[in-house]
């Protein structure tokens, strides 16, 4: 009985030869060309068509799942550029994936419900642990997916998650499921067995300024706060560098300046970064913010950055009770990627001084997270979480 | 007043005492309740000052934050393209040809430069523009820009002039119409000869406006392909150069090798006759020397004294035919390579010992002093013992022969050297060899032209067959003289097989 976890990375500058170099890796560290798992987490550049082509041709995947990013997490780093294949073999764990297209016309509660029984019913065990999903779309309305995904698995289940992410661009955005490469989908994997699951998922904002109330929501446009366009708490405190957030994308300030509401139900501050500002100076967020809430600009730097990631790791470790991980899944908001710039290998090095040097690591860069706040225990409220570190430890 | 009257007026009073309580207390509530609502009103305006005062600090901590955010991303823009840039420069540096060059510009370096559209082309041996790099582009629109700009003089000036950033305002709009690009950058690629191409590096619409220090990026990039193009050119020329002197040496080197072997065939088939012609000479010779034998042991009777003096002389002679033959033949077959040598290791003291021992009684007659040196008496050599031993005898006879009387000789070995063979010497204090004469020693039938030669018979042949049997362990022969100082002949013998091994292979190598 064992479970063996490898890891495969390339960037050379042709897609095929980094996938298969990655792929090779892979199977050498495995020592077998039958793989239980597949996890792809590619940028943009290496998402080809070709991609499962190449990797059915060294492996024999029974599950394959996967996600475009803007960065992919390793232990040594994060890297905006290559090819990161997760290969899992195990006797002790149990796979179901799925996968639902078009997810842009359906229902979110019956996508999520969907997603979650296909899984199930591909996992092929009673014994359930964890879902994860890569997806695109579900987060301008991701409360009735989860809740969709809770109906079918159980409300105390534990749901995670990542929204697929590009250079900042929003425009080639991908899942990997089986041999296909699908867009505009949500993709599922079901992890069941005998294994021990650790979690920790925070973000390092604080509150700025006196609290503001939101006075009119639109689904996810935010139309007015205090009464006045909502664009305006943008004006007030970056000034005449609010005109630069108009059609910029995330790839602005308003990553490092992200909108925080107070949720009483977990006492903490959850995260909307803003991705557009209308011309009636409304602001289309990820996800939308309740009528009535209380609302602040938040802030964050390098430092609270690398404390909240190092707080995640603790609380992984703390949730395995000291088991030693077999392998970390890290997504983290591609903003907070930005603003750690440069030192973004330091975050992770506080990962590692935390969890242990050894520590297989690997992981993407979204556009938001799903999970709830820092651990399980806190499972039965999951959230779509921007700006946050969420770590999954499998031992 | 009767007594119901006065209760009338004390109740009367009571009730105006207390409604005068009453209000008073009311009149005090009253104003306790003001100063708490002014107390309050005041506390709210403090609250909503220190609002005001918390939403302004936190105006300014944004303001600074964005400030420091936005010198810190160029920073790490500026880091990460100096990074690309080393990279690629580093690549590019390897290259040995001018379409590799252009092959190890990763598309990478502008992506972390944050440019989304790139050209760089540069003429071929036509003068024609050539893309090397397209990023951004369909192909067609890219050749369609190059004839754009061919047609477009002030353009090609701006390119290979001004700054993309403070070039003239037409020549800007020019440029942004026909790259599709708000933001941009081009420079041109340097060589001595000239601007051979251009690095164009820009965006569309909405991307932040390019900045100084990405302007200097790429004029850095252009001109180090300018320069690794100039590199290539000039190894190209080295490369050519060395090529065509290699040819030239090869076939140098074809003539020589002809020329060697022609020397060798004729230096076997001297070999195959002297072999043939000395077994020819020998078996007449015995039967010589057999008659000569049985007519002066004179078992076909008494022979006259002077015919027994004449038979002796033909004894004599005989044998020293003989000898003759004997080192022709042994020459002939070390050198055509049929000599069988029997290698084995033995002592270097055991091997100079039979041989002093074997010329001990001439060495005594002659009245020389002999002195050993062995620097390691224990030490061994791996050769074939007879030959070696041979050597030895040969160059001790030619010593003492020309050592006069209470001379001295001399048998050394040196240290083993480094490359595992041990230097043998035989120095003497005899009469020495003219200059002139000394690189003929190693010549068949050379006699040095001197007194004691031409008293003393000799063939010639025994430097001759002592360097060939020197040479045939791989080891080799030389020889240092004075003339009236006296004479030393070096030579050196393999230490182990290893040491033999080692020179055979090298042997072939260079063959």
């Amino acid at each position: 009985m064992s479970t063996s976890i490898s890891i495969g990375f390339s960037q050379h500058p042709d897609p095929q030869n980094a996938i298969l170099q990655a792929c090779m890796q892979v199977k050498n560290q495995l020592n077998s060309a039958d793989t239980d798992l597949i996890i792809i987490f590619a940028s943009p550049q290496y998402v080809v068509p070709e991609t499962q082509l190449v990797i059915t041709r060294v492996f024999k995947p029974k599950h394959l799942v996967g996600s475009s990013t803007g960065g992919i997490i390793l232990s040594n780093g994060v890297t905006n550029r290559g090819i990161a294949i997760v290969g899992i073999n195990s006797d002790d764990m149990h796979f179901g994936v799925s996968a639902i297209r078009d997810i842009d016309t359906q229902d979110m509660h019956k996508t999520g419900f969907d997603l979650a029984r296909k899984a199930a019913q591909d996992l092929n065990s009673p014994h359930r642990e964890v879902f994860i999903t890569f997806s695109e779309g579900i987060e301008k309305n991701s409360s009735p997916f989860i809740r969709g995904v809770k109906e079918a698995l159980g409300g105390g289940f534990p749901v995670l998650g990542a929204i697929s992410s590009d250079d900042f661009k929003y425009k080639k955005l991908s899942q990997f499921f089986q041999d296909q490469i699908l867009h505009n989908s949500a993709v599922g994997l079901l992890l069941g067995g005998a294994f021990h699951l650790g979690l920790g998922c925070k973000h390092s904002f604080k509150p700025l300024g006196r609290p503001r109330t939101v006075t009119k929501v639109d689904g996810y446009v935010l139309s007015t706060i205090d009464n006045t366009p909502a664009v305006e708490i943008y004006k007030h405190f970056l000034g005449p560098e609010a005109e630069g957030l108009k059609n910029v994308t995330l790839n602005s300030y308003a990553a490092m300046y992200p909108l925080g509401f107070y949720l009483e139900e977990s006492r903490q501050y959850l995260l909307r970064n803003i991705i557009d500002i209308l011309e009636d100076g409304s602001i289309v967020c990820h996800e939308g913010i309740p009528q009535g809430a209380e609302v602040h600009l938040m802030i964050s730097n390098k430092e609270s950055c690398r404390n909240s990631a190092i707080e995640a790791a603790e609380l992984v470790k703390a949730s395995l009770a000291d088991r030693p991980a077999k392998l970390v899944l890290v997504f983290e908001s591609l903003a907070r990627h930005k603003i750690l710039g440069r030192s973004a290998f330091s975050e992770i090095q506080a990962v590692k001084d935390v969890l242990g040097a050894t520590t297989p690591i690997a992981g993407m860069c979204s556009y938001g997270e799903i999970g709830p706040f820092d651990t399980l225990n806190n499972i039965k409220n999951i959230y779509l979480h921007n700006e946050s570190i969420l770590m999954v430890a499998i031992s | 007043m009767d007594t119901t009257t006065l209760g009338t007026l004390w109740t009367l009073g009571i009730i105006i005492f207390i409604l005068l309580c009453a209000t008073t207390y009311l009149f005090y509530a009253f104003s306790t309740k003001e100063e708490t609502i002014n107390g309050m009103k005041e506390a709210h305006k403090k609250l909503m000052r220190s609002f005001n005062d918390l939403d302004d600090q936190a105006k300014m901590i944004v303001r600074t934050d964005l400030e420091l955010n936005k010198i810190r991303e160029e920073m790490d823009k500026r880091l990460n393209g100096l990074n690309a840039l080393q990279r690629t420069s580093r690549q590019m540096s390897q290259a040995l040809n001018e379409s590799e060059i252009f092959q190890r510009i990763s598309p990478s370096l502008f992506e972390d430069l944050g440019f989304a559209r790139v050209l760089i082309a540069s003429v071929d041996d036509s003068n024609i523009l050539k893309i090397h790099l397209n990023l951004g582009y369909k192909d067609t629109r890219a050749e369609t820009i190059l004839k754009e700009i061919a047609g477009e003089e002030s353009i090609k000036t701006a390119i290979h002039s001004l700054s993309s950033i403070n070039c003239p305002n037409k020549t800007k709009e020019k440029i942004m119409r026909i790259f599709e690009s708000e933001h941009f950058i081009i420079s041109p690629i340097l060589t001595q000869t000239g601007s051979i191409g251009f690095v164009f590096a820009g965006n569309r619409y909405n991307a932040p406006a390019v900045t100084q220090g990405d302007e200097e990026l790429i004029t850095i990039l252009a001109g180090q392909i300018g320069q690794s193009i100039e590199n290539a050119q000039l190894f190209e020329k080295v490369f050519r150069s060395s090529q065509e002197l290699e040819l030239k040496v090869a076939d140098r080197t074809k003539q020589l090798a002809g020329a060697l072997q022609k020397v060798n065939d004729i230096s076997n088939k001297k070999s195959e006759f002297v072999s043939a012609v000395s077994h020819e000479l020998r078996t007449p010779l015995t039967s010589i020397k057999g008659y000569a034998a049985i007519l002066i042991a004179g078992k076909i009777g008494e022979v006259p004294a002077a015919v027994k003096e004449r038979l002796v002389k033909i004894n004599s002679h005989s044998d020293n035919l003989v000898s003759l033959i004997n080192d022709l033949l042994d020459i002939a077959r070390i050198e055509s390579g049929r000599q069988e040598m029997k290698f084995a290791t033995y002592k270097i003291k055991n091997i100079v010992d039979n041989v002093t021992d074997l010329l001990a009684p001439q060495i005594n007659t002659h009245g020389v002093k002999l002195h050993l040196r062995l620097a390691h008496p224990i030490e061994e050599i791996y050769v074939d013992a007879s030959h070696a031993e041979r050597v030895l005898i040969n160059l001790l006879s030619n010593a003492v022969k020309f050592t006069p009387p209470n001379g001295t000789i001399t048998v050394a070995v040196a240290p083993i050297l480094d490359d595992g063979y041990a230097v043998f010497s035989v120095s003497d204090t005899g009469i020495g060899i003219p200059a002139s004469d000394v690189q003929k020693l190693f010549s068949e039938f050379f006699r040095v032209d001197n007194e004691i030669n031409q008293n003393v018979k000799g063939t010639g042949l025994g430097l001759v067959l002592a360097k060939n049997i020197v040479q045939a362990h791989r080891g080799k022969m030389w020889v240092q003289s004075q003339v009236r100082v006296g004479t030393t002949f070096y030579f050196t013998l393999p230490s182990s097989a290893k040491a033999f091994e080692e020179h055979l292979n090298l042997e072939k190598n260079d063959t």
